[in-house]
């Protein structure tokens, strides 16, 4: 068994359609995997310790966003104050997960209807990846992504009414790991794929 | 009194199954998992006690329909059961199967009763043999050969259901079936209140208009009316109002939440047998959710700690706040055939998690979903 706790719907559909691909290219096998999503990384950051104890027997993914803090480092650092044991594989997404899903440019603008010119080229230096999608699902030609990704107009929601089933079916059925790694080479993405694969299930 | 122990083979949708029961059990599932097909096991025992094998039989619409479907070849339905009572230990064994020739009836395959280690009854014996009628009644329904182990049958009929729609508690007319024997729908409520000892019945109420009013601040006095003009009684409230006389309000006004609180608790105040409760937080707030596991708990201890099985979806009834134990709970998980329960500290990839101090309804809601369920997703998309 594998403990994956994520801070968003979002994050979960992404960490298994890694472990899919690395079973996949690697011939790696994953079979039970067992999601937790914990609603938001503070949450997370309060269970740190009980994810390091799983760890001592079982592998262990946590993912957080780095969101607006300095650097990642700096994050590792709030979340792990103790010795971590070799099986609990601790990434954090720069500066979210949306991030690895623009660096598969010419597929998510496809999905997203809108001319891939307004895609952004460097998906790590984004500020804001949620803003950014928001903005940018605004102006799709397709109804659903208007409807669904954004918040309405005048909304207080933090995201769309359909934003992580909408984004999943995206993660699920069109995007391709290969070229976001690619796009991501020795970054967030490409590292915790890397991560990803070593480990070994006892 | 109560089931320690319970074995199901060809139950339903489980195919095999062996769990400990504790003295205060909740049972969680997915939709359609067989949560309530388990407790039918036990109310299957109360018909037979109550109204044969038979009844009980073709109640639940015939032997096709109660065996699993994963019974490949005709098999026997099985059920097993062990009894506590103060000193005695009871097991009780069950085998039915469908009569191969004539009217199909359910026939036994066995039946066993044992006391404290001790064999009363095992059939098949050599009369049965003979006469296949003989086989068609268990011996627990039939007052002249269960004098050794009445006491057993009356442990059966002591075992209580409640499963309150609060319509039809206002309007039981409504619902003319009423099929299954005296079973907690809720149309028999008010006729219960009504036919309790004049004492019992105002104790009893009282005692419910206490809590009552901790959970509605409006509401200020529960009564049961005298009879009416067409003959019927009704539960009454007062509210509080701005005007100088207070609201008076029946059960055909009450909220469904009020329906369903009267009638849990009039459930829990009334017998002292085993009772299987479906979803006792439906209608009712988070707030008043949290407070039932100690609220059954202690009116559990005042009947003489009374067995309660409880089926449920609600996370805030697992707080651990409540002092539920991982062996209290038990989970259903649908295979590709038959279903399987276990106690949650039963199952090796839980037990990480719960040595860690997770929180009962994450562990529960992640391991009894269906794999299935993200594709719902997908689904929802295309709309």
């Amino acid at each position: 068994m594998i403990y994956i706790f994520v801070e968003d719907e979002l994050s979960q559909a992404i960490v298994n359609k890694l472990l899919d691909y690395l079973e996949r290219t690697e011939n790696l096998e994953f079979p039970d995997r067992a999601f937790y999503n914990k609603n938001g990384c503070g949450n997370i950051k309060r269970e740190m310790r009980k994810y390091n104890k799983i760890a001592r027997t079982y592998p262990v993914i946590v993912l957080v966003d780095l969101n607006a803090t300095e650097c990642a480092p700096l994050k590792k650092e709030e979340f792990i104050d103790f010795n971590k044991n070799e099986k609990l594989i601790f990434r954090i997404a720069i500066r979210e997960v949306e991030a690895w899903l623009f660096a598969d440019r010419k597929n998510f603008a496809s999905f997203l209807g809108v001319r891939i010119d307004r895609m952004p080229k460097k998906p790590e230096e984004i500020a804001d990846p949620k803003k950014l999608l928001f903005d940018i699902s605004r102006k799709s030609q397709k109804r659903v992504i208007k409807e669904d990704i954004p918040p309405e107009p005048g909304s207080l929601a933090s995201i769309g009414k359909n934003y992580n089933g909408r984004l999943k079916e995206f993660v699920l059925q069109y995007w391709d790991i290969n070229i976001a790694r690619n796009v991501l080479k020795n970054k967030s993405l490409d590292k915790a794929l890397n991560a990803f694969s070593s480990i070994r299930l006892p | 009194m109560r089931f320690t122990h319970i074995t199901l083979r060809n139950w339903r949708n489980f195919k095999k199954i062996d769990v400990d029961l504790t003295n205060r059990v909740f049972i969680l599932g997915a939709n359609a998992s067989g949560k309530s097909n388990f407790l039918d096991a036990f109310r299957f025992l109360k018909d037979i006690a109550n109204n044969g094998l038979q009844k009980a039989m073709a109640e639940r619409g015939g032997i096709s329909k109660v065996r699993s479907l994963c019974a490949r070849r005709p098999s026997d339905i099985e059920i097993e059961v062990i009894v506590e009572e103060k000193n005695t230990i009871w097991q009780y064994e069950i085998g039915i199967l469908q009569e191969p020739r004539g009217h199909r009836r359910p026939i036994l395959s066995r039946e066993v009763v044992v006391k404290n280690g001790k064999t009363l009854l095992n059939r098949l014996d050599s009369d049965d043999n003979i006469d296949i009628e003989l086989r068609t009644q268990t011996a627990l329904e039939q007052i002249s050969e269960n004098a050794d182990f009445r006491e057993l049958a009356n442990i059966f009929k002591k075992i209580s259901y409640l499963h309150i729609v609060p319509q039809i508690i206002r309007k039981p007319k409504l619902f003319p079936w009423r099929g299954k024997g005296d079973d907690y729908f809720g149309w028999t409520l008010i006729k219960n209140i009504s036919s309790t000892s004049q004492k019992t019945q105002k104790s009893r109420l009282r005692k419910i208009e206490k809590a009552l009013i901790k959970i509605v601040p409006q509401l200020k006095e529960l009564k049961l009316t005298d009879f009416d003009d067409a003959g019927e009684r009704h539960l009454e409230v007062r509210y509080k109002h701005w005007r100088k006389r207070d609201a008076k309000q029946n059960e055909l006004e009450f909220s469904d939440g009020t329906l369903r609180l009267i009638g849990i608790f009039w459930a829990l105040l009334e017998g002292r047998g085993p009772l299987l409760m479906e979803e006792p937080e439906l209608y009712l707030h988070p707030g008043v959710i949290k407070k039932l596991p100690r609220l059954i708990h202690r009116l559990q201890k005042s009947a003489g700690d009374r067995q309660v099985l409880i089926s449920t979806h609600s996370p805030d009834l697992l707080l651990k706040g409540n002092g539920i134990g991982p062996e209290e709970i038990l989970l259903l998980k649908p295979g590709e055939e038959a279903t399987d329960i276990h106690a949650l500290n039963d199952i090796e990839e839980l037990k990480p998690l719960i040595e860690n101090g997770f929180e009962y309804s994450e562990i529960v809601e992640q391991y009894t979903k269906p794999d299935t369920i993200e594709q719902l997703d997908l689904f929802i998309n295309q709309l």
